[in-house]
């Protein structure tokens, strides 16, 4: 009635398989040929099932019957009152494993989205600021051996400028310690980057294409606003973040760095560094709201850098910048204008979309501080 | 094919075969619910997912007519996660912002290798199992390092006489190199240091030595595995491990050469006779080119790693018994270069269907030669608890051999 298994018996001393049936009689197991006296089966363990691996029914003294005869074993599992297997049962069924997959794929898209930009946000800002310190520290140091050299500046207007960024700084509501310098831009032209150590870096280059200091504060307004998000922090979690999840699907941390998963991890990245782009102008909107800057002036800055930038004559080529986790730069769009799934920018169009009918409800222009006006 | 369980004697050893029987459909069902498990648990589970993976690869693993057997318990995994994840939390947070510190944590990272590498596989080990006798591996951790100290000292002696070497003939140009980013206002901390520079001349170093490392490796990981109590061992040279790693990489560099010669030629062509209208094209045409050139870069790898598998596996003895291994060029290359594609079009979801016919090619080519597999004795008695092993149990990291 319950059955009878075929399958090979070892006693766990020696490798020697021996061939055997076995049956289940008043509730204990007989084995044919008789190479142990019946056990109970409450004595034996039955292992868990996977697939259509063998089974083992494990006796106290180690020794095994492997066997595959799965329906048996099933019925003699429950008769020995083990109801688990629920693992296996969902493991079997393609409608399961069809719902399992459509949890998965919304888990995987849900966390890529949503999850892993929110918990680098919240884990940014638990941290520190001191623990990007270094970083920033190192990457200053870095692109002023290789890209940066000094400012050729007046000092006159070095010491104006710096009495301007200081009225733009958030004041107590920071843990930075925001710092300006001027910088000849080199090979990256018209640029302002923010560093993690607090350290906004100007170069001449962009001093020069402004036409009105308000544009140089929008910009800078627009920096303070990546560090005021922690965004370098969130750069690096999110990385993190995302290699982890890329983790659980290869089984194989080695693999994020992979071609065939590193690139839809590029295009994720690309999207945060757009959302944080997005997020930096919002601050920066706000701010010259607040103010009472007009925002018409970033709007205008961002039109002159991209013509700048599409004009062959001072732009260099090399405007795709390294130490991309330290620095959040400005200045650097898409050189085609159309939407690109790699580029860490959102479009200049958009973006100077959001600035200029934000303008009307702004004060107008003329009713800024005389002492701020045109260079 | 002769049953196992014969227990004639034979003049010449049988040959028996390796066989995977998995499914990729039935490893899909496995594989997705692990997957849900580990992400709805925050990687808790991953732990279990492990060890229902393992049992599923090694249950569907034959030779002769039983199955290997995984037996590790999923708490002893987690708590060697714990403590993994832990490090590697340390080690990540040091490495992204404490750029100063770097070079020492590559340098204790560096240390730990062979402690990792014994724990990981004597983890391994204690838990596989064929016809109920388990595999062992009874190695201290100071007999890996022995076994990795001479080459440590060669590759330092040789650093050394570089370096002093350098110094004598041209103090000038090292003292720039070391100092060639000491200009402007830097703290102290960021300049390229002395040992920073010796420690890169290390690595630098110890490149060539990468065949004879991974052949001692091999050699310490074969030479105290057991199964029941006969001893594993490999007879390999270092020689065999450079000529593979040697012509693996200029195969690999010649044929992914040959390629992009061949595919951007025809590009080049294809482009010149399509002319100007051809332009809206071209991205799709160089990404195309990059695939393919990919491609061939992953297929022509496909002859080192099948003789990388074939020069450990094939040499490895228990006793009289002979494992066998034939992997060749040819199908390991298109396995993996297909594997990679599929994988790619399928956002990962052909990863089991990957996985499982990898290794029912590995299983097909595989085999031992042995004379009898019976009456291999459990060593259990022995070698329990030789070695601190609750610590050891708690260790468990896929390196993979």
């Amino acid at each position: 009635m319950s059955g009878e298994i075929s399958g090979h018996y070892i006693d766990g001393q020696s490798s020697t398989a021996h061939p055997v049936t076995a049956s289940l009689i008043d509730g204990a197991v007989i084995l044919e040929p008789p190479l142990r006296p019946p056990t109970p089966l409450s004595d034996i363990n039955i292992g868990s099932r996977v697939g259509t691996t063998p089974r083992q029914l494990i006796f106290t003294d180690g020794a095994v019957v492997e066997s595959s005869d799965h329906a048996v074993i099933d019925h003699w599992s429950k008769i020995a009152g083990n109801h688990g297997g629920w693992l296996h049962r969902w493991e079997s069924r393609s409608i399961y494993a069809l719902v399992a997959l459509l949890l998965v794929v919304a888990l995987f898209a849900g966390s890529a989205r949503w999850g892993i930009p929110w918990a680098s946000n919240l884990i940014a800002h638990a941290l520190p600021t001191q623990i990007t310190e270094q970083l920033g520290d190192l990457a200053v140091e870095s692109l002023d051996r290789l890209i940066f050299s000094p400012s050729a500046l007046p000092p006159e207007r070095v010491a104006s400028l710096q009495d301007q960024f200081a009225r733009l700084l958030p004041g107590e509501n920071t843990e930075y310690d925001y710092r300006l310098e001027f910088r000849g831009g080199g090979p990256v032209g018209a640029n302002a980057l923010a560093f993690p150590n607090g350290i906004i870096i100007m170069t001449d280059e962009l001093v020069e294409l402004a036409e009105r200091d308000q544009e140089i504060q929008a910009i800078w307004l627009h920096e303070i606003g990546h560090l005021q998000h922690r965004h370098s922090l969130r750069q690096i979690l999110a990385h993190s973040g995302l290699a982890i999840l890329t983790t659980t699907l290869t089984g194989d941390i080695t693999a994020a760095g992979s071609l065939v998963v590193g690139t839809p991890n590029l295009l994720m990245e690309a999207g945060y560094s757009r959302q944080m782009e997005t997020e930096a102008d919002t601050y920066a909107l706000a701010e010259m709201q607040r103010l009472g800057l007009a925002t018409e002036h970033f709007a205008n800055i961002m039109e002159r850098l991209e013509l700048a930038m599409f004009d062959p004559s001072p732009a260099d080529q090399a405007r795709e910048n390294e130490a991309p986790a330290a620095g959040a730069e400005e200045g650097r769009t898409n050189s085609v204008e159309m939407p690109n799934f790699f580029s860490t920018h959102p479009l200049t169009k958009e973006r100077i979309h959001r600035f200029r009918p934000a303008v009307r409800s702004a004060p107008p222009a003329s009713a800024e501080t005389p002492e701020e006006g045109t260079k | 094919m002769a049953t196992t369980t014969d227990q004639l004697e034979q003049s010449a050893p049988q040959r028996l075969g390796f066989e995977f029987h998995g499914s990729g459909g039935e490893y899909f069902k496995i594989w997705i619910v692990n997957i849900l498990l580990t992400l709805l648990t925050l990687g808790i589970f991953s732990a279990w997912a492990k060890v229902r993976r393992m049992r599923y690869f090694y249950g569907n693993l034959s030779l002769g007519d039983q199955t290997f057997t995984y037996l590790a318990d999923p708490v002893a995994i987690l708590k060697g996660r714990i403590i993994a994840f832990s490090l590697f939390v340390l080690f990540w947070a040091g490495w992204n912002f404490l750029p100063a510190t770097a070079m020492g944590l590559l340098v204790i990272g560096t240390l730990l290798i062979p402690a990792i590498l014994v724990a990981s596989w004597r983890f391994r080990m204690r838990y596989s199992a064929y016809r109920n006798i388990r595999f062992n591996f009874p190695c201290r951790f100071s007999t890996a390092y022995r076994a990795f100290l001479s080459p440590l000292v060669i590759i330092l002696a040789i650093t050394g006489i570089l370096y002093g070497g350098l110094h004598l003939l041209d103090p000038a140009t090292l003292t720039e190199i070391m100092t060639s980013n000491a200009g402007g206002e830097v703290p102290d901390d960021f300049r390229a240091t002395p040992e920073d520079f010796l420690l890169s001349l290390v690595y630098l170093v110890a490149l060539p030595f990468v065949p004879f490392l991974d052949c001692l490796r091999v050699r310490l990981l074969v030479n105290h595995s057991y199964y029941g109590n006969l001893a594993a061992s490999a007879r390999i040279g270092g020689g065999s491990f450079y000529r593979v790693y040697l012509v693996g990489f200029l195969l690999m560099g010649a044929i992914t050469t040959l390629a992009m010669i061949i595919i951007f030629g025809a590009g080049f062509v294809a482009g010149m006779l399509v002319g100007e209208a051809g332009e809206a094209l071209l991205p799709l045409g160089i990404f195309i080119a990059v695939l393919l050139i990919y491609g061939c870069a992953i297929y022509s790898g496909g002859y080192f790693r099948a003789e990388r598998t074939n020069l450990i596996y094939d040499n490895i003895h228990f006793g009289e018994a002979r494992v066998r291994s034939h992997l060749e060029f040819h199908p390991v290359g298109k396995i993996y270069a297909t594997n990679t594609l599929a994988i790619g079009l399928s956002l990962g979801l052909l990863i089991p269907w990957a996985q499982v016919r990898m290794a029912r090619y590995v299983a097909s080519v595989s085999a031992l030669e042995a004379q009898s597999l019976d009456n291999i004795l459990s060593a259990d008695a022995q070698n329990e608890n030789a070695l601190g092993e609750g610590m050891i149990d708690a260790f468990d990291l896929d390196l993979g051999l």
